[in-house]
């Protein structure tokens, strides 16, 4: 197991949101990702205040790209995963895998009370 | 068709009331978004989200600068009763007079060194503390560390000090307060006297510290890349 422990659910659904855009994970699709996952809005700058956590861990990298005209001139900073980002992301299914196949059948339903 | 422009007072909080390192990616996604048809209320949310972050994730990051800046200030009453003591002993009386004419010059120099001493002591121990518990410090940053506390001081104190004065007989009990006589008593003070002294030390301490936590980007730095933008679980 990593030193650092593993992922948590934010953390995860960040670094997966990463992986699925790929060269166009940038701060509006990364939120837009995540608000679909979470099912609810998410403000584009709690996304940046978590990726740049991701950065500082070096589980994601990201460098800035060209000024465009409907961003009033401003660049899009695009983000991408690490090696060691990639290792924690398969770490994390491994074990979520192992935990889920040890686990019986189980319908989605919630139970009804009686 | 004209473009619609998100409200300007909030553009300027966002550019103005963000703190720490910040670049130009987040007001981009912001016009980005708006564009697309968002409304005034939404981007002020998220303007105040951005702020209220921003303030909450540079505290959090000079937490342990805030702790030590906190710690080594409580001292502070102990060592301006050392000084106090150093200045009305009877050895630098007796050099007062002889140095009669150039007294003053020497005074001033003599006070800085020894300030400038309680704080590198400091900072040494934090340099030492932070490398041990958390990581090294940059070596550039703690130097510019050193010179920003021997040079901040005087000022904050001379304004502390000035502001105290013009006060000094209008709070009630102030001028006839005293320290705790003992080292213990002094570092666990909590009169407004001892935090009266303290206030300069800690807020020295602070700004030096302050400049140590990096924050900036360096774009352009080889990172190890995964090279293939499709799925690769």
């Amino acid at each position: 197991m990593s030193e650092r422990g593993y992922l948590g659910e934010l953390e995860l659904m960040l670094l997966l949101a990463v992986i699925h855009l790929g060269e166009e994970a940038y701060g509006v699709p990364i939120a837009g990702e995540l608000g679909k996952y979470r099912k609810s809005e998410v403000a584009v700058s709690s996304v940046y205040a978590a990726l740049e956590r991701l950065e500082a861990k070096g589980l994601i990298t990201s460098a800035l790209g060209d000024p465009t005209p409907e961003r009033g001139g401003k660049a899009k900073r695009f983000f991408r995963i690490t090696k060691e980002g990639m290792r924690q992301v398969h770490e994390m299914r491994c074990a979520l895998t192992r935990l889920w196949q040890t686990l019986p059948d189980m319908k989605m339903d919630a139970p009804k009370e009686s | 068709m004209k473009r619609r422009e998100p409200p300007q007072l909030a553009t300027w909080m966002l550019r103005h009331l963000t703190a720490g390192y910040r670049d130009e990616a987040v007001d981009g996604d912001l016009l980005e978004v708006f564009g697309l048809g968002r409304s005034n209320a939404w981007y002020w949310r998220q303007v105040s989200v951005a702020c209220v972050h921003s303030w909450c994730s540079n505290l959090g990051a000079r937490g342990p600068a805030l702790l030590f800046a906190l710690l080594w200030s409580m001292l502070s009453p102990a060592w301006y009763t050392t000084i106090a003591s150093i200045e009305t002993s009877s050895a630098v009386s007796r050099a007062s007079q002889l140095f009669q004419s150039i007294w003053l010059p020497l005074a001033l120099i003599g006070w800085m060194v020894i300030h400038t001493a309680f704080f590198w002591a400091g900072l040494l121990v934090y340099r030492s503390v932070h490398s041990i518990l958390l990581k090294p410090l940059r070596q550039q940053s703690v130097h510019r560390s050193f010179w920003i506390a021997a040079l901040i001081f005087p000022l904050i104190s001379g304004g502390t000090f000035m502001i105290g004065d013009l006060y000094w007989y209008s709070i009630p009990g102030l001028c006839q307060a005293r320290l705790a006589p003992s080292f213990v008593g002094q570092v666990s003070d909590l009169s407004f006297l001892a935090d009266f002294i303290r206030f300069p030390y800690f807020a020295a301490m602070l700004i030096a510290l302050w400049g140590t936590v990096h924050e900036g980007r360096i774009d352009g730095v080889d990172d190890p890349f995964i090279e293939s933008t499709t799925n690769p679980i």
